[in-house]
């Protein structure tokens, strides 16, 4: 007997289950002939840590045929169900050379052991297991039946043409009696993302179990029958069944609102249903389902009821419900103004807000009325709201507003002062005289010296600068406030010219970095390409690396690829990470081999801007880089490339998630590896853009 | 037994801590402190120690090397180890040989750019910026639009200062009164310099051994560095100089302190004797300078 048999015999003996561990470990060290008997001693072992050491190890073990045959017979094992599962396990683990042998035992065994033989099939990326897997829907036994067409739902890490031999299989399974077969198959064909017709669908619509996938399916077809089934569905006495149909009504609604004939269709379906109506507004009204209350929004926009307006309105200042209440109260169109407006009122700011912002994307063009209610809320005492009504003035005011808009410029609220620029800035372009007039009495070194900036940075726009409003902007520059001064920058750099160039450029001498930044911004805007070069070599300060060059990427990506490239080695990881986002949005493939030295830098922050520049295009050679990341030594950098590779199914990348889930021991990077291990968007995605087919699936928890 | 730290015992600046700190500061701003101004150091930066909840200068040392923040803690210490002590229209004499005999010279130079450009590097709180500026006006040789007057410091504090243009009597000792009444507005708070004159100043903040920061400035007609290299020590004063040769147009002219000279700095500059001053020259031929080819 050789040592490492004796060894691991007598570690597999002791009470101390840690030391059986141990043996399950050093079983790769034993000569074949004696291997497979321990192996199974030790997958037979009482303790679950034992178990998952020895299928982990039977993987590596050398003498594979004798194993694999040696874990198919562990499958016949009647009283000892650990055992069982550990070799199920241990066979996954060996993968693709298990097969084979896997399929020989599925004529033999008996049911229970061929169920697991199913299980096994279905956890191997193969083509042989998926073809094996759809015979074994043809089992004698239900259960291994129903476990095949449950393995199917996973054909597709095997490959496209994998995938549609599941799919054709599974539809054939659609017409049989059994309830629990067509379950398990609808559920697989949802993971699949298979896009099939209406009628495939169509002889579940009554049938207690089965109908939440008609109704899903219904959602994603332009069949009449499709629709009208849906409609009927959403005054169901189920309250389930409504869920369904509100949340593929409001989903499909939402992800394709250009798509007016289904709206249409819909809509005229709907109202025509007695009750309808009393049940979605039930789903609007309800807040712990958000996902259903969201959809609700959407459906209950279709009946255009005034009444529903104030459901909406308490959404307007919940993130993830804004846009659906903003898209339900599109349907009201002008309608929905004055309702909303008098419900607003009583309404804390942000709604106030929310409401004034929305209010003109309701009207084709502005009524005087709607225009004084605007007016009338800069005199609201809610900065929010006067910053909202400022954003819509920018668009919809007038002349008149100009010098109203002007008092607001220099406002202690940045948000307001903010807006009432950019207002002021956009009337400008479009009023010029008007303008002028509203900065005649402002002096250039008064407080409101940015004002008058603003304005003749504004007209220099378009055009109507005069001689003496570069006096202004010089003494601007000379302002003790650096808002004005930053004001006089950004009008200069639309004026132009090379004294203007000489004052900005000196400007990033500046003591206030926020004038800094502006005179960067400034330089951008000349095209000054050689200064802000020389800013990026010789600046200490990241965040004034990073503005320059963002300025410079907009005048002249090479330049900016030369600036930037330098500094990708910085060892300060702000400089660099700065550099390493440059180069990533310039987007050039030339430039890529500089994003994967990148990942060699010491820092992970680094390593992980990097990283997710490279995802934005994943080919063959990103994939690889983003492979070898998930040895980094940084359990960030780990999980962020096993997200990123999570959310690109290639054959490729999931064995190579496999591999690493064996030996990853951060909790962290684990649950990582797990959720991108399940997450398929598989070949769909390519074309869910242009059909709704592949959004909806049933009850919504599939994916 | 020796008594327990407190706020009444502060640390004093040992020899050791003296020699570090005074090579630190040098290289970093090139201000100068020669062997008898241990004390005068103690005594500026004593403060720093005390609002950094320090103990030592040792430590305060350190912390100027390597903390984080240190960039800021610059900024702070400058403020208490630059001198910036300054007046308007400052050392007469000079200024007069810069109205009279090198402004027209400058003008016939300039006149093809349309624009003269005078930079005072280490200005302090700003008052010989817009005594050149005023001396330029009252030259007469140029239009308002054509002039422009940088003002350079390492002081942050001076630099906003000196772009506010307010000064107290004590600014005005040797202005002539009819100057005073022409450029000045008398407000609650000082004497304004008047928005024509400031208009056409800019100032910035700038340290002098940084070249990077001199390049943002264009190429200039002369170059004002008076009572600035008297704080510097001899390796900063000569890169300081390089950078002015670099900056100044061919004919270019600096103006030192009166007691400043390039003796031992520089012989690239040529020697200009005035009626009553001694200015340096950039060759209008330089070897060194291949803008002149
Ligand atoms: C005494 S004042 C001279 C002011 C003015 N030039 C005059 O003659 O009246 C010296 C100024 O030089 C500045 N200074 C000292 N070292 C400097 C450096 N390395 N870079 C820029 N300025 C510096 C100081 O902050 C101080 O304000």
């Amino acid at each position: 007997m050789s040592d490492a048999v004796t060894a691991v015999s007598w570690l597999l003996k002791q009470a101390e289950p840690e030391a059986r561990r141990l043996a399950a470990q050093q079983m790769v060290k034993v000569p074949a002939r004696q291997v497979c008997d321990l192996l199974i001693l030790a997958l037979a072992d009482e303790d679950w840590r034992v178990r998952k050491e020895a299928a982990v190890v039977a993987s590596s073990i050398e003498a594979r045929d004798e194993v694999t045959a040696a874990l198919i017979a562990a499958l016949d094992e009647k009283v000892n169900v650990g055992l069982r599962n550990a070799a199920v396990e241990a066979l996954v683990a060996i993968g693709s050379s298990a097969v084979p042998a896997t399929v020989n035992a599925l004529q033999r065994l008996d049911a229970d052991g061929r169920k697991l033989a199913v299980e096994i099939l279905g956890g191997i990326p193969d083509d042989r297991s998926v073809l094996a897997l759809t015979l074994a829907l043809a089992d004698d036994d239900a259960n291994v039946r129903s476990a095949a067409a449950e393995a199917l739902g996973s054909a597709d890490r095997a490959g496209d043409e994998a995938r549609s031999i599941a799919v054709n299989a599974l539809v054939l399974v659609l017409s049989s009696d059994e309830v629990f077969l067509k379950l398990a198959a609808l559920d697989a064909l949802t993971r699949l993302g298979a896009d099939l017709p209406w009628k495939t669908f169509e002889p579940f619509i009554r049938d207690p179990v089965l109908r939440r996938y008609a109704i899903s399916a219904a959602a994603r077809s332009d069949d009449v029958d499709a629709l009208d089934a849906l409609a009927l569905a959403t005054a169901d006495p189920s309250r389930t069944i409504v869920r369904e149909a509100v949340v593929a009504i409001g989903e499909r609604l939402f992800g394709y609102p250009s798509d007016l004939a289904f709206k249409n269709e819909i809509e005229r379906r709907v109202r025509a249903v007695p009750m309808a109506h009393e049940r979605v507004r039930a789903f609007a009204k309800q807040s712990d389902d958000h996902r259903a209350r969201a959809a609700a929004f959407l459906v209950l926009g279709l009946f255009g009821d005034t009444v529903d307006i104030p459901i909406f309105v308490e959404a307007l200042i919940d993130d993830e419900l804004l846009q659906h209440a903003e898209r339900a109260l599109q349907c009201f169109g002008s309608e929905a103004v004055g309702p909303l407006l008098a419900v607003a009122r009583g309404e804390e700011p942000a709604v106030r807000a929310s409401v004034l912002s929305l209010v003109p994307t309701l009207q084709p063009g502005p009524t005087p009325e709607l225009h004084d209610t605007i007016v009338a809320a800069l005199s609201d005492d809610s900065p929010e709201v006067v910053a909202a009504a400022l954003r819509v003035l920018a668009s919809s005011g007038n002349a008149r507003d100009i010098a109203k808009i002007a008092t607001f410029a220099t406002h202690a609220d940045l948000r307001v002062a903010a807006a009432a620029g950019a207002a002021l800035s956009s009337l400008a372009t479009r009023h010029a005289k008007e303008a002028r007039k509203a900065f005649e009495g402002v002096g250039a070194s008064s407080p409101e010296a940015s004002i008058a900036c603003l304005v003749i940075g504004a007209l220099a726009r378009v055009g109507a600068v005069q001689d003496d409003d570069l006096a202004v902007l010089d003494l601007a520059l000379a302002h003790g406030d650096a808002r004005a001064r930053r004001a006089a920058l950004d009008a200069l750099a639309v004026v132009g010219g090379d004294a203007a160039a000489d004052a900005i450029t000196f400007a990033l001498a500046d003591e206030e970095r926020d004038v800094q930044l502006a005179a960067i911004r400034a330089l951008g805007v000349l095209g000054r390409t050689e200064v802000l070069t020389s800013v990026v070599a010789g600046e200490r300060d990241p965040g004034l690396i990073a503005a320059a060059l963002r300025a410079l990427s907009v005048r002249d990506p090479d330049a900016t690829f030369e600036a930037a490239r330098p500094l990708v080695s910085s060892p300060d990881p702000s400089i660099a990470s700065a550099a390493v986002e440059a180069i990533g949005r310039l987007g050039a493939a030339r430039h890529r081999d500089v994003l994967f030295e990148a990942l060699a830098h010491k820092d992970p922050e680094v390593v992980k801007v990097a990283l997710s520049e490279i995802s934005s295009q994943l080919d063959a050679r990103a994939l690889t880089h983003l492979g070898k990341c998930l040895d980094h030594e940084s359990w960030e950098v780990r999980r962020l490339a096993c997200e990123l590779l999570g959310s690109h199914a290639r054959d490729g990348v999931q064995s190579m998630l496999h591999a690493r889930l064996e030996r990853e021991k951060d909790p962290l990077v684990r649950e990582a590896l797990t959720m991108a291990l399940s997450i398929r968007p598989s070949a769909l995605s390519s074309h869910a853009a242009a059909s709704p087919s592949s959004v909806a699936s049933p009850g919504g928890e599939a994916r | 037994m020796p008594k327990p730290p407190g706020p009444w015992s502060e640390p004093s600046l040992k020899p050791e801590e003296y020699r570090l700190l005074r090579d630190l500061i040098s290289a970093r701003t090139g201000i100068l402190f020669g062997p008898d101004a241990r004390f005068s150091l103690e005594r500026r930066l004593r403060e720093r120690i005390a609002a950094l909840n320090l103990s030592s200068f040792a430590e305060y040392h350190h912390y100027l090397r390597f903390h984080p923040l240190s960039n800021a803690e610059w900024e702070e210490a400058t403020e208490l180890l630059t001198t910036n002590e300054t007046y308007l229209f400052r050392e007469s004499y000079q200024l007069r040989a810069f109205k009279e005999e090198i402004l027209p010279m400058l003008a016939t130079l300039a006149r093809p750019r349309r624009r003269l450009t005078v930079w005072s590097a280490g200005c302090s709180t700003g008052e010989e910026v817009y005594t050149l500026a005023i001396l330029i006006l009252e030259s007469g040789l140029f239009q308002t639009s054509q002039i422009r007057v940088y003002g350079s410091d390492i002081s942050k504090r001076c630099v906003a200062a000196a772009r506010r243009g307010v000064y107290g009597a004590a600014a005005f000792r040797a202005t002539p009164p009819e100057l005073k009444r022409q450029y000045f507005t008398e407000q609650p708070d000082g004497f304004h310099v008047i928005d024509r004159v400031r208009g056409m100043c800019h100032f910035g903040q700038m340290n002098l051994l940084n070249d990077d920061k001199a390049k943002l400035l264009g190429r200039q007609d002369a170059i004002f560095c008076r009572n600035v290299l008297i704080y510097i020590d001899a390796p900063a004063r000569k890169k300081i100089i390089d950078v002015f040769l670099e900056r100044l147009y061919p004919g270019g002219v600096l103006f030192l302190g009166h007691s400043e000279s390039l003796l031992n700095v520089s012989t690239a500059f040529e020697l200009l004797h005035l009626k009553e001053d001694l200015v340096y020259r950039k060759p209008v031929m330089s070897l060194r300078d291949p803008s002149n080819g």
